[in-house]
This record gives C-alpha cells, structure tokens and sequence, in this order.
C-alpha cells in the first residue's frame, strides 16, 4: 500500500510551478475555446463560399435531422445512439464535407432539444471528425472486419475527445489523476458505444448504402450548378 | 414575460463571462455568492425540465467526484489517517467539493441560459455570418417532428402487418410469441382508439421490459426496419422540398431574417455594467482575490470575510437579470 502511496504522491507533485497557476487554466481554456469555435467557423465558411446547390442544402439537413432523431429517440438508454451510425454512413456515401457537416450540426441541433452549453462545441468537433474520418477511409469499408474496427475505435474517440470539456472542472489544468480517473469512468460507456456502433455497421451497413447512394445519385448528379437558380431581377 | 427585450448578442457575451467565472473563481465565499445568486436567477426564471433531468446525472457525478477524488490524489499538507497507512488529505477533500460546485454552476448557468435566449435569437445572431448553415439548422428544425410522425406511422404498419403473421401461424407459438401477440394486440387496439400514440417511449418500454434475447432480437430487427424505411421516406419527399424551394427562387436573393433587433438604451446599460464590473473583477483576478491556493497547502479561512471593492463589483455584475425579472414582475403587477 505504501509503495502506491509514494507512486501516485510522486505522479502528483511533479508539475512545476507554471502549469499550477490559476492564469494558466484560464488562458488554456479561452484558447481551447476560441481555437475550437474558430475551427468550426472556418469550416463552415468554407462550405458557404462554395455557393452550394438547393439540393445539397435540403440533403444535409435531412440527414442531419435523421441523425438528431435517431439520439433524442434512444436518449433513455445511455450510451446506444443510432447518430453516430448515420454520420459515420454519410461520411462513407457523400464524402469527408458532407460527413462533418452533418456529424456538427447532429450535435448542435440535438443541443436546442437536450440543452446548450459549451460542451456541444466538443461533440460537435467529434461527430465531425468521425463523419470525416469515415469519408476518408471510404473506400475500406466494403471489409467488414475493418467496419467494426472503426465502429469500435470510434466509440472511444468519442468519449475521449468530448471529455476534454469537463477537464476544465479541475482548477489546475494539466494534473494526470483526474484525466485518468475521467477516462477510466466512461470506459464502459464508450464501449457500449463502440459496440453499439460496430453491430449496426454490421447489419445495417449494405441497406444503408444501397439507400444513401440511390439518394445521392437522384439529388446530386449533374442536374444542378449553383448559378442555376432562377433570378428574381430578370 | 418579456417587456424589456436585450439584444442576444449581449446575453451571448454576458453567459461567456460567466461560465469564464465558473471556472476561475476558486474562493469559497465568491463560490457560493454565485451559487445563491444564480438559484435565486433560476427561482425568478422558472426551473425546466431539462434542468431536473441533468440533475439525475449530476448528484451521482458530483458524488463520484468527491469521493474518489482524495483516493487518487494524495498531495496537501494537511493528512487524515483512516487506517494504519492509508490517509486521505483535507486538501482533496476540498478540491473534489470545489470541483462539484464549479460543475454545478456551469450548468446552472447553461440552464439559465436556454431560458433566456430561444434557439431562434441565436440563430439571429448566426445568419448574418452562416446564412446557408442556419438555414440547414432551421429546415432540420423542421424536419425532426416531420421525420416522427413518419416514424410513427410506419410502426403502426409494421405492426398490423405482424398482426396477420402471428395469427396465421398460432399453434407453433411460445411463450415469448405469446407476449408479443398480447403487446401488439394492445397496440392495434391503440391504434384504433388513439391516433397519437407515444412512439418512443413506448418503443424503449418494450426494449427494456422483455427480457428474452429472442425477442431482444425481435424488436431490434423492427427497429431497424423501421428506421430503414423512415430514412428512405424521407430522403425521397426531402427532393421535392429541394425542387419546390428550388422553383420558387430561394437562391434569388439574400436571405432576410423575420426577428430584427436594434441596440437600444437599455442594451448599452446592460454593456456597461458588464464593461465597468468585469473590469474591476480582473484587476482583483491579477491580485489574487477571489482565488485560493489548495495545493500543496490549503491558505483559507472563514475569518477573512472578502468585503472589499472586488467583491462588491462580483455582486454587481450578477445582479443584472435578477433586477430585469423583479422589474418585469412588478410592471406585469400593475
């Protein structure tokens, strides 16, 4: 007993004087912030400036809307969510933008129904890099083997990259005993997600992209350049 | 009641400073006067459900925090034995305490925040800068009651459907086959006395009552089913939505927004309460009041009462929406 006594007495001392002071914590936290807002901001302008089609507008919010139903719908269970199915589906169908658009949005807009708060920002950075991240891994996903590898690893991403907003809890800002007590606490919810995700990329996985590439192909194939718009002044 | 309306982006940049100041704040008397000004908020504002459902998760996680916090984090001067060799510190003891209030005040704070700003302010703010992606958030908005009562509808035929299939094939029934009839005959009869049925609920009420895996199985292959053919449908009508908005020119002109907004006088009164407070906090921030050291050795005492120009401007700076809401109050009265 002892011996873990001095280990984890040794674990916690050894921070320096910088990392302890209070001004530390709260510049970190302004700058993880603005950097993740600006982040975000910067993708979506990039969207906007592309002057994107009618039919991809309506597409995305569909999608985002499916996803948001298929969280508030399970919200009872904790853990099983049928969003991070559909994002990881439509970053595999329509590619890495479409993906985190809709994996960012999926938690903004499910944040006005389970309440806002800052938080949202780090989900909406992990949806979106999930949906991402399935986009540009696209053309793996036909082995099912590395399906559920992905749905199992990105169970844990998730729960990893949202629990950064509750490190700001502790007043010291890099201290390694409550980020291991944080990350040992979700284990078992992020892998019910993990599981969660990989059996429905399983099962659903061939359904869901018949269904999404008919979808893509009927909305996005050549029919529409954004000039094509009729124009009110004429 | 909202007689006298403020501006969202001021209420946007008052909530930042103020969970800034959730995060900060480390000495117990500013802690707590925040706590009580913010119930006192919350009182005058009306407690929504949201609120009691985050509380559920919140008592146990705050327990959790103070409890294992000590086991795992054994630095502080101050050493209390339990047994033999094992001790616990009084300064982690109160840094889980401090932890579980800051967590506390956050959500108070958000809590208080989605009373006061609607999503539709917020998105007045967003539209001037996103003007495509808010109006994807206000059609997804939309789309979610839109996407439910499809739900809802295809459930109510899948399950007439598995009507029929149960009852041609009863002799070779079990027991498990037995409840299933029995909830779908409940279902049908719902069907046929109450239109709106409670899809989810009833949906996750069967999920958790059965027990067996088979039927486990069973209700998650509905489930799939369903949310398959929900997508499809609605992938499918979203189309026309796009070709009709795409008809009626929605890429024509800019986008207007039906909420305006004017910075009024009371919305410079407000911004210069929040200027002139938080001016006078970050001078006592700098100083170090407000803050305590916990580590390696708790310097605090109740005896060193904080009344001091600092402490006054902390109370001033919260006091803003509680004056709006008594005021309002008051003018509602007469």
């Amino acid at each position: 007993m002892s011996g873990l006594d001095q280990m984890l007495t040794n674990m916690t001392v050894s921070s320096n004087g910088v990392v302890d002071s209070p001004i530390f914590s709260i510049t970190m936290i302004i700058f993880i912030i603005i950097f993740l807002a600006g982040l975000i901001y910067a993708i979506f302008k990039m969207y906007e400036q592309k002057k994107p089609p009618v039919e991809s507008i309506v597409l995305i919010a569909v999608l985002t809307a499916l996803a948001t139903v298929g969280r508030i719908l399970l919200m009872s269970i904790p853990a099983v969510n049928l969003a991070s199915f559909i994002i990881i589906m439509v970053g595999v169908v329509f590619g890495k933008e479409e993906g985190f658009l809709v994996g960012a949005l999926t938690a903004l807009v499910s944040g006005f129904f389970m309440g806002m708060g800052y938080w949202v920002l780090f989900q909406m950075l992990a949806w979106g890099l999930m949906g991402a991240s399935a986009g540009w891994l696209a053309s793996r996903f036909d082995n099912v083997g590395f399906r559920i590898v992905f749905g199992l690893l990105w169970g844990f991403f998730y729960g990893w990259i949202t629990d950064i907003s509750a490190i700001f809890y502790s007043r010291t800002a890099l201290e390694i005993t409550p980020i291991i007590a944080l990350y040992l606490n979700g284990v078992s919810y992020d892998l019910t997600h993990g599981v969660t995700n990989a059996v429905l990329l399983v099962v659903l996985y061939d359904w869901f992209k018949k269904m999404f590439t008919r979808a893509k192909v009927k909305y996005l194939s050549g029919n529409s350049s954004p000039g094509e718009g009729i124009s009110l002044s004429d | 009641m909202e007689l006298t309306s403020i501006h969202p982006g001021v209420y946007l940049l008052y909530y930042f400073i103020m969970v800034l100041f959730a995060f900060i704040f480390s000495d117990p008397y500013f802690v707590l006067t925040f706590l009580a000004l913010l119930l006192i908020l919350i009182a005058l504002q009306g407690v929504s459900s949201e609120l009691k459902n985050i509380m559920k998760f919140f008592i146990p996680l705050s327990i959790l925090i103070i409890i294992l916090n000590p086991l795992l984090n054994r630095t502080g001067a101050h050493k209390i034995f339990l047994w033999n060799n094992f001790f616990i510190t009084f300064e982690a003891i109160a840094y889980g305490i401090l932890m579980a209030l800051a967590l506390l005040i956050v959500i108070l704070v958000f809590s208080s925040y989605n009373k006061s700003v609607s999503y539709q302010e917020m998105l007045y703010i967003f539209s001037k800068k996103l003007p495509i992606i808010s109006m994807i958030i206000i059609m997804a908005l939309r789309f979610i009651p839109l996407i439910n009562s499809r739900a809802i509808e295809v459930q109510k035929l899948n399950n007439l459907k598995n009507n029929g299939i149960d009852f041609s094939d009863e002799d070779e029934c079990n027991a498990s086959d037995d409840i299933a009839i029995d909830s779908n005959k409940m279902d049908s009869d719902e069907f046929n006395s109450n239109i709106n049925t409670d899809y989810d609920s009833k949906l996750v009420n069967k999920l958790k009552s059965n027990k067996r895996t088979a039927s486990i199985i069973k209700e998650a292959k509905n489930l799939g089913k369903i949310m398959g053919i929900t997508v499809s449908w609605s992938l499918e009508e979203s189309m026309f939505t796009a070709k009709s908005m795409k008809a009626r020119g929605y890429t024509a002109t800019n986008r207007t927004s039906y909420l305006s907004y004017k910075f009024g006088n009371a919305d410079y009164f407000f911004l210069a309460v929040i200027i002139i407070t938080v001016a006078i906090i970050m001078v006592g921030l700098i100083k170090g009041v407000g803050m305590i050291n916990i580590c390696p050795s708790i310097d605090f005492s109740f005896s060193n009462l904080p009344f001091n120009i600092y402490y006054l401007a902390f109370i001033i700076f919260l006091l803003p929406l509680i004056y709006l809401e008594i005021k309002e109050r008051i003018l509602w009265r007469n």
